[in-house]
């Protein structure tokens, strides 16, 4: 996957020759005192010294940058009658690094700001890779470019944090220029450039698809003139509200009507969001730029809820309702209601918080009470809902209008970030969704979903065709391996790319997955690694994984959700105890060791067996004891003889037949470890009791799995497994028996 | 006798709460949170005498606990807690509104 820097100069990148401009000095100005909220990462306010940007004369130029910002103009060069473009707006590159750009220093309310969202392109994958501000650049206007240069804030440590923006200024009867990114260190040393061509005069791009409930009409639009308010008058849609924030709203799909018999006229959210993933033909699972929005009668909590943004579950903030209980009607002032609430609850979707619920947002922000923006409460304002109607301007506060064109890509895109956190993933471009995916492949992360506190985690791992022609892939799924990373997110918050305690290295070799072959499985103890205990507390843990595909793809998995549940008795209190611990997490990992080192990991392991011998998790006690009995254990002494400890097969047949009795009875391992098991202890009974146990063993494998309802293809390998275990033949040779008991490898069960 | 509508707003995040009227507890629940697209983490309906009631709002793992006297029980009241750890409620005479 690809990790570089894009701020760094690669070979297979296009640079773009720079310019360098004798900038026209117009005016100085103190940078505006707008904050960055909603945008987490932004800690810092820099006053920098600015330049006014010449008169934009398609947009009224300065004059309309008086109700933002009241600041002085002097000194404006004046090109007479060149209708010019403007600025501001989207550009967007192309290549195997693609950036798209935002400019945004004319035009309503210019904020003197540019960022950008870097994306990958990885064989048949593309893929978001970070995102970058600049706060408070320089913006130097000459009579033919347009400069903004400054030092930006990235998502990942960028070794050319200065970004300087050139967009040459044509004529509105030639196409708009394109934007030349140009990335240097703070002293001037070039890093990449990246050239970007006018995609759009908004910041963003969203498609919009309403729903409505049968016998209910839509909101259309309001004429603010209707009650009063304060200038200018306009008829407002909710795309109109949107573009006059520099957000286009594409209104997309068909509008389903959702017949009343089927809920009732009242909503929960769980039907809102089951309704959302039924009618919602755009809705796919990912962060994408499409939202949704249905027009409904009435929710559970009552007709006091005017609008919800319900969607809080998987990838968040796809879908909100309004609802008519209240809001019905075409007084003006129902209306307006309709509006402001339409408004605000798509303001939730692009992850905005309430006026006066900013300090509970992560990380929190001063709350603003006294806000004229969509996303108050009309009746929390200072002075009452009267007060705020006369005031209101119909916008988004400045703050709220930085986030909405220049938040970092996660923080706004729908089904990014949860609703109120900035948080991503500690490595963001390797967890990231594939924006396009022809890779062939789905890798889906399953298994069982609850596990007792001081259980080991072990998730199950599948790769499947989606190319009904076939696909070669490498066949290990394994993180050991290094082809799968798996994201774990704490339930504190904590995010960390599990890191096994040994990589693995192999010649990756290649399987193809076809219709005798259609999906390989692998399961993965992932509660140990290099970083301690992954699941050393009671909570919801959510995990991704990402795989490596011979071209280059990044397979991005299903976000699969474990809940770690707080021990019920005593009994569950102390076995937690024992299995948590940094020695114990090492033996799972390493399926037993007779280490020195480990030996109070073994002793907890040993209470485990003695004194809670019939817990439900003292299973894996002796799934771990039975597979280390195998083994021979070689320890080199303090005079350098090496000494083996021989395998105990009796204690691994005693231990490894546990297992297998309680497993097939629903009590023990998951399936993938079960049947490592039970060919453990096959192979263990051959070594020591002859064939025929473990040809016994074998079927009794078989029969079990041909119960499971198991794949076609899964099964064909288990009996091929089986196969090989018949009475009266060895199934090891007495050099593999030797080599089966030194080469146990946990991760290749 | 008339209703009375407690609102618990912002500022929940998992807690155990306990609410009572006049000493009575009338509201006991854990893994109480905020649902911050609305602002409100659950509502609490209760009968009450006419006249004045006591409201107490307890939430023991934090150690807080606040106790207010609404004079006029056919209004409504809403509690929030504060990032600081303080307890503020805000009372309307209305049925309160979310979006």
């Amino acid at each position: 996957m690809s990790t570089t820097d894009p701020t760094l100069v690669t070979g297979d990148r296009s640079l773009t020759q720079e310019r360098e401009y004798d900038a026209e000095e117009v005016a100085a100005l103190a940078d505006a005192a707008v904050s960055t909220e909603e945008e987490p990462q932004q800690t810092t306010q820099r006053r920098t010294r600015g330049r006014l940007i010449e008169g934009d004369a398609a947009d009224g130029g300065p004059a309309a940058l008086a109700p933002a910002f009241p600041l002085p103009f002097p000194s404006i060069p004046i090109t007479p009658f060149r209708l010019l473009h403007r600025t501001s707006g989207r550009y967007r590159g192309t290549g195997s690094v693609q950036l798209e750009l935002r400019v945004d220093v004319d035009g309503r309310r210019p904020l003197r700001r540019t960022s950008g969202d870097f994306y990958v392109q990885s064989g048949a994958t593309l893929s978001y890779f970070g995102s970058f501000v600049v706060h408070s650049p320089a913006i130097t206007v000459t009579s033919t470019h347009v400069i903004v240069d400054g030092i930006g804030t990235f998502t990942w440590s960028a070794a050319y944090p200065r970004v300087r923006v050139s967009v040459p200024r044509t004529s509105i009867f030639h196409a708009p220029g394109s934007a030349t990114v140009q990335f240097l260190t703070a002293g001037g040393a070039a890093g990449a450039s990246y050239a970007c061509g006018h995609a759009s005069p908004f910041f963003r791009t969203i498609q919009l698809e309403e729903d409505k409930v049968s016998g209910l009409t839509p909101f259309v639009s309001y004429d603010t003139s209707a009650l009063a308010a304060p200038p200018p008058a306009r008829s407002l849609s909710i795309a109109a509200a949107y573009a006059e924030a520099g957000i286009e709203i594409q209104v997309a799909g068909i509008r389903n009507v959702v017949p009343t018999g089927a809920i009732g006229a009242s909503w929960s959210n769980a039907e809102l969001h089951n309704a959302m993933v039924s009618n919602f033909s755009l809705w796919q699972n990912i962060p994408q730029w499409k939202v949704w929005l249905l027009t409904a009668q009435l929710h559970d909590l009552g007709p006091g809820l005017l609008g919800i943004m319900f969607d809080q579950q998987g990838a968040q903030r796809q879908g909100c309702a309004v609802f008519h209980a209240s809001l019905a009607g075409t007084t003006p002032s129902k209306q307006r209601d309709q509006l402001y609430t339409c408004v605000h609850e798509l303001g939730h979707c692009f992850n905005l918080y309430h006026s006066f619920h900013k300090q509970y947002m992560n990380p929190p922000q001063p709350n603003r009470l006294d806000s004229l923006s969509w996303m108050n409460y009309p009746w929390y304002f200072p002075g009452g809902p009267s007060s705020f109607w006369s005031q209101f301007p119909f916008q988004f506060d400045d703050p709220e209008l930085v986030h909405l064109r220049h938040a970092f890509r996660n923080d706004i895109i729908v089904g990014g970030n949860p609703f109120g956190t900035g948080a991503a993933l500690e490595d963001p471009r390797a967890f990231e969704e594939a924006i396009e995916d022809n890779s062939g492949l789905r890798l889906e992360l399953r298994g069982r979903t609850s596990y007792l506190l001081g259980e080991p985690v072990v998730p199950e791992l599948k790769l499947e065709r989606t190319d009904l022609r076939g696909k070669e892939t490498v066949p290990h799924l394994h993180p050991n391996f290094g082809f799968v990373e798996i994201g774990i997110r704490h339930p504190s918050g904590r995010v960390m790319v599990y890191r096994p305690m040994m990589q693995h290295c192999v010649d990756p070799g290649r399987t193809t997955l076809n219709d005798e072959q259609p999906a390989i499985y692998e399961s993965a103890f992932i509660g140990f690694g290099d970083d301690g205990l992954y699941f050393d507390a009671p909570g919801l843990y959510q995990l991704r994984a990402v795989y490596l595909a011979p071209d280059g793809s990044r397979v991005v998995s299903n976000i699969f959700s474990v809940r770690v549940r707080s021990p019920v008795t005593r009994d569950d209190d102390s076995v937690a105890e024992l299995l948590l611990g940094t020695e114990q997490g090492a033996l799972f990992y390493l399926m037993g060791s007779d280490s020195e080192y480990l030996r109070n990991g073994n002793d907890a392991i040993e209470t485990v067996l003695d004194a809670h011998g019939k817990h439900p998790l003292a299973v894996y006690a002796r799934l771990l004891t039975g597979v280390n009995a195998t083994r021979e254990f070689k320890r080199i002494t303090p005079d350098n003889k090496v000494v083996a400890r021989a395998p105990d097969m009796d204690t691994a047949i005693v231990n490894l037949s546990a297992v297998v009795d309680a497993s097939i009875q629903g009590k023990g391992v998951d399936n993938i470890s079960l049947n490592f098991a039970m060919r453990t202890l096959a192979d263990a009974q051959e070594v020591s009791e002859g064939p025929d146990a473990a040809a016994e063993t074998a079927k009794r494998m078989l029969e079990h799995f041909r119960k499971q309802k198991l794949n076609a293809g899964v099964l064909r390998a288990i009996e091929a497994q089986v196969a090989t275990y018949q009475p009266g033949e060895n199934h090891l040779e007495i050099a593999e028996r030797k080599a089966f008991i030194n080469h146990l490898d946990p991760s290749n069960r | 006798m008339r209703s009375l509508r407690v609102d618990l707003q912002a500022g929940f995040d998992g807690d155990r709460v306990s609410l009572s009227i006049d000493g009575r507890e009338v509201y006991a629940r854990d893994d109480v949170r905020t649902d911050y697209s609305i602002g409100l983490a659950d509502t609490v309906e209760a009968v009450v005498p006419a006249g004045e009631v006591r409201i107490t709002l307890e939430l023991p793992d934090r150690g807080l606990r606040e106790s207010l006297v609404l004079p006029d029980p056919g209004s409504s009241v809403g509690f929030s807690i504060e990032p600081d750890g303080r307890i503020t409620h805000r009372i309307s005479p209305d049925t309160p509104r979310y979006l």
